[in-house]
């Protein structure tokens, strides 16, 4: 056995601690959707969804606050990892050789999807979801006549495609290495693993764009 | 068809480990389709002898792909464009008549420059010292069937232990990682009976003394594996991640 802080210092701790962090967000997202689907049998149904959730407090802020946690676990880690893989070949080569796109993109898409973390908390989680911007035809809709106005816009449905994209580049190549960093490999099932990985991501990529399309076409009920 | 081609080689051209570097370009001609790129490098070199400039330096000791000395980036892939083969057996032709070949070192942190191709592989020995052997007095040979060994675990450790430590893992991986590496040599005695006594140090010795050397993190990008040589799948990688998790935590 090795010192607690040692092991995850390791380098295979690191990417250990990564993956349980980034599965865990990954499960939240997959929740998340599940939810957001709610939003097409109309504003009674789901902001009864939205009131049970709230009626939950002060539970509902101890899982906010852990996602929080493994939010800026998964952060700081994968951080840490990104700096040493630089330290570690200061000077590149002339001709790159053809790493696959997504590997590469990695911490880009990781800053996109933060980027678009923070735009996304500050329009729906940290606002008001009763006021002006939740009214929709006279009524006062609450969080889903705020979505509904939000996705009314044509630039931020572009905006919040363009972070789900993000989000699926970052998850096909996430899942899969999930497996590998836990050394689950096998010759006979390596390609299911690698399409479910990209299946899921694709997946939720599609899922929550969908919705705000849908939304934005008119097909959200109204009342 | 014609035997001979014409080249046009750009090198990285290095004095010392301190100095700058930079790429010059030299025009090879007549060069015999069936001689080696190594072999190509010796006949440049002796020109360029015979013209009093400096010949480039590069590894190179057995020539016959086993023993795990020579490597550089040919046209940005470690020993060249032919797969599971190493530099000193890609032959020349595999090109074309007036291509251009780019030529620089395998580049890590870690490993590094010390002239024009030559890189110091101190840091892979060290992690072999960590750990990469078996301490135990074997005395002289068994009877060959007093430890039997299951075939495909026979298999499994000699596939494993094809790795030649050229590092041609370290200079394919876009983090400049030495996981195949490591990964190759501590599977190599897991697999045996002869390592189940120190497999579990072993593990933690190893990966620990590539941290310490300066290696990047595996992002499984799996360039390693398109790269090697000797064809080692990044399964050992897997079942490195596995074995550190179970000696780290588990024991």
């Amino acid at each position: 056995m090795l010192p607690i802080k040692q092991y995850f210092a390791s380098s295979i701790g690191k990417k250990q601690i990564a993956a349980v962090t980034g599965l865990m967000l990954s499960a939240f997202v997959v929740i998340h959707l599940l939810e957001n689907i709610l939003l097409f049998k109309g504003p009674e149904v789901f902001n009864a969804w939205v009131d049970t959730l709230q009626s939950t407090k002060p539970f509902l802020y101890i899982i906010e606050i852990g996602l929080l946690g493994v939010f800026v676990l998964h952060l700081f880690t994968t951080f840490k990892i990104v700096v040493e893989n630089k330290r570690a070949r200061k000077k590149g080569y002339k001709e790159e050789g053809a790493t696959k796109i997504l590997v590469k993109i990695m911490p880009i898409s990781g800053t996109a999807l933060l980027l678009f973390l923070i735009a996304h908390l500050i329009d729906f989680r940290f606002t008001n979801h009763h006021g002006p911007a939740s009214i929709v035809m006279g009524n006062d809709l609450g969080l889903y006549g705020l979505v509904y106005n939000y996705f009314q816009n044509i630039f931020r449905v572009v905006g919040y495609c363009f972070g789900l994209a993000a989000l699926g580049c970052h998850l096909s190549h996430a899942i899969q290495s999930v497996f590998q960093t836990f050394g689950i490999y096998s010759e006979k099932y390596n390609h299911v693993i690698k399409k479910t990985s990209v299946g899921l991501a694709t997946g939720l990529m599609i899922g929550f764009s969908t919705i705000a399309i849908l939304i934005y076409l008119g097909y959200a009920p109204t009342a | 068809m014609s035997d001979k081609i014409n080249l046009t080689l750009n090198v990285w051209r290095q004095k010392s480990p301190k100095s700058a570097g930079k790429f010059e370009e030299y025009e090879v001609k007549d060069v015999d389709v069936n001689s080696s790129f190594l072999e190509m490098i010796d006949v440049l070199n002796e020109d360029l002898t015979k013209k009093g400039q400096d010949p480039i330096e590069f590894d190179h000791d057995c020539r016959e792909g086993i023993c795990g000395t020579c490597g550089a980036m040919v046209n940005g892939r470690p020993h060249g464009p032919l797969k599971n083969t190493t530099l000193c057996q890609l032959h020349m032709r595999e090109f074309k008549n007036n291509e251009t070949i780019t030529l620089e070192p395998f580049r890590s942190t870690s490993l590094p420059i010390v002239k024009d191709l030559v890189v110091d592989r101190s840091a892979f020995d060290n992690i072999i010292k960590s750990g990469g052997f078996i301490s135990a007095k074997t005395g002289s040979g068994q009877d060959a069937n007093s430890i039997l060994i299951p075939k495909p675990d026979a298999d499994d450790a000699f596939n494993s232990a094809q790795c030649i430590g050229c590092s041609a893992c370290v200079a394919a991986c876009p983090n400049a990682s030495a996981m195949l590496f490591v990964a190759a040599k501590v599977n190599h005695l897991a697999k045996l009976p002869q390592g189940q006594a120190e497999r579990k140090s072993r593990v933690k010795n190893m990966v620990l003394a590539m941290d310490k050397s300066g290696f990047g993190n595996c992002s499984n990008a799996y360039e390693c594996e398109a790269a090697c040589p000797k064809g080692i799948s990044v399964a050992n990688i897997a079942a490195m991640n596995k074995d550190f998790m179970k000696a780290g935590i588990f024991s």
